[in-house]
């Protein structure tokens, strides 16, 4: 097959992907014109999450994932979306077209978002997935479950392959074994298609809770325009890493979360869902709940405390049974206990090595953001998004005080990357301050 | 205040996206696409750091006898890119670079001239070969 035959399987394959999601997220989300494509973003991300979870199920049970699991996954999924489903009135009312002034800016806006969708598809289709942590990570584990069914810990013995984390999350790699399933072989050229796929439903989101959050078009037409252009996230080297489809779970937890403060209906269930999808991607998306579960849990919002927490927590025991208890490789406990006096001097290499981070350009970025974030006003529902990504962003940068490679290392390895998966979450919290009143 | 630092960031943004060669990857993309899927791997940025290794795997993968236990690979420059190139076009057979022990009934993969005693050549191979441990 040429790379374009089976970019257009993959391209079908992510439509069906992106329908076995239409029921669910239709019956978690509000109904209305204005969360069009929030609900999207939605379809796609659960559709992904359902497709995982076929693919997990079939090693588990032992069958061959394909399209008869996958319809059966996505019929049950729909028939429970269903039962539950709440009819409502449309509380929105249609959305108006504007003046040609109006007009001009949104055609604009939109060829922005467009084209800077058509810059990271080309980014991360020029050539088979190839960064170091796919080959040694994320496409290593989805290859052997799709090739071998069985789960990577059963396969790769811990002493040679320790390098591919089996402490980490399996459900990209699920993600991967069950697109290829449904493709038919292991092509990872075309399954990159995932991402850009990732990165419309990231946008996606992000417009359409702004929409429904009564943020005019021009803001979150730019917020949706910048975040298509952010590079650092969606970039060829990410492509096939887990960080694009964590950014996507982290919006989604952050907006489900922001909701479930406010007490919207149905929000707290999105917010479970987030927080599993969360958890079953990357450690990170473990974190971000846990920090939303317990700031919810001293307010006393018991309801969104467990929602946010109590998921990636089963995601999180689900891994560790999935990986045989494989314990953090990068990480040394030590340091709280008998090397505990090293860690001042390790902060303090930390955040020097955090500080040359960014250089000049990163520098100049980060300025835009904090000048966006003072011209904006409080809005409790958007700054609650900021806070969540505040506080990862700072569990991110204590955590190579303990890295067994030294701060250093993990700081010029992972803090850009990781952080970089933060930011529709910014986006979204920084735009969200700009609400007309 | 807040239309100066949007466009501020927009041009950085865009000033660090087109940093990328976008003729370059759209020529690239047109060359290899009615390539197979392990050439356009060879053209890749994962191979680059020595490509007849790549061609060498590709070939051991090729003529690996079905149900094998693993694999051992012996090359000149073992390190990070050519074990994680190795474990990952292998798969989902297990991989060990040399000079990690080689577990029973693995098969030994040679990448360059040297043939170590004790062991029987099961393929010539490009740039190496494909070894099995004699009988004793």
């Amino acid at each position: 097959l040429t790379f374009w035959s089976a970019a257009a399987a993959v391209g079908a394959i992510l439509i069906a992907v992106f329908l076995a999601g239409l029921t669910p997220a239709g019956a978690l989300l509000p109904p209305g014109p204005r969360g069009r494509a929030e609900r999207a973003g939605w379809s796609l991300l659960l559709g992904a999450a359902l497709l995982s979870l076929q693919s997990a199920l079939g090693l588990l049970l032992g069958f061959a994932p394909g399209w008869i699991s996958f319809l059966i996954v996505a019929a049950f999924a729909a028939l429970l979306s269903l039962a539950g489903r709440r009819r409502t009135l449309d509380p929105d009312s249609s959305e108006s077209s504007g003046n040609a002034a109006g007009r001009r800016g949104r055609g604009i806006l939109t060829a922005a978002v467009v084209a800077g969708i058509a810059l990271y598809s080309l980014r991360a289709l020029t050539e088979p997935m190839w960064s170091n942590d796919f080959l040694a990570i994320w496409g290593l584990k989805g290859k052997v479950m799709y090739l071998a069914r069985t789960f990577p810990s059963r396969l790769l013995p811990e002493s040679l392959y320790g390098f591919s984390h089996p402490e980490y999350p399996l459900g990209l790699p699920l993600c991967f074994a069950g697109l290829a399933s449904l493709l038919g072989r292991w092509d990872d050229h075309a399954l990159a298609l995932l991402f850009p796929a990732l990165q419309i439903a990231t946008l996606g989101v992000l417009f359409g809770w702004l929409r429904r959050r009564e943020i005019s078009w021009a803001v979150a037409g730019s917020a949706a325009a910048l975040l298509a252009w952010f590079e650092p996230l969606y970039s060829g080297f990410l492509t096939g890493l887990a960080e694009v489809p964590l950014a996507a779970a982290l919006l989604l937890f952050g907006t489900a979360y922001s909701d479930s403060l406010e007490g919207e209906t149905r929000a707290a269930i999105r917010l479970a869902a987030a927080s599993l999808l969360a958890g079953f991607l990357k450690n990170e998306g473990i974190f971000l709940a846990v920090a939303g579960g317990l700031a919810a849990g001293l307010r006393r919002r018991w309801t969104t405390a467990a929602a946010a927490l109590f998921p990636a927590i089963a995601a999180a025991a689900v891994g560790r049974v999935a990986s045989r208890g494989a314990a953090l490789r990068d990480f040394d406990s030590a340091f709280l206990g008998p090397r505990a006096g090293e860690l001042p001097a390790r902060a303090g290499e930390t955040v020097r090595a955090a500080l040359a981070e960014p250089g000049l350009w990163g520098w100049a970025a980060l300025g835009c953001l904090v000048f966006l974030f003072l011209a904006g006003q409080r809005t409790p529902f958007a700054d609650r998004l900021l806070i969540l990504g505040g506080v990862c962003f700072l569990l991110y940068l204590l955590a190579p005080i303990f890295a067994v490679r030294g701060p250093s290392w993990l700081v010029q390895t992972t803090l850009a990357r990781t952080s970089a998966a933060l930011a529709p979450l910014a986006a979204a919290g920084l735009a969200g301050r700009f609400r007309s009143r | 205040m807040a239309v100066g630092a949007a466009t501020a960031l927009a041009l950085l943004l865009s000033w660090r996206a087109l940093e990328d060669p976008v003729a370059r990857r759209v020529r690239s993309v047109t060359a290899f696409a009615t390539r197979e899927l392990a050439v356009r791997r060879l053209g890749g940025s994962s191979t680059a750091f020595d490509r007849r290794y790549f061609i060498f795997l590709e070939s051991v993968r090729r003529r690996l006898p079905p149900r094998t236990a693993g694999v051992v690979i012996a090359t000149p420059a073992p390190g990070e890119p050519a074990l994680y190139l190795a474990a990952y076009t292998l798969a989902p057979v297990p991989v060990a670079l040399s000079p990690a022990s080689v577990p029973r009934q693995w098969l030994l993969a040679v990448y360059g001239p040297e043939r170590p005693p004790g062991w029987n050549v099961i393929f010539d191979l490009p740039g190496g070969a494909l070894l099995a441990p004699a009988p004793s």
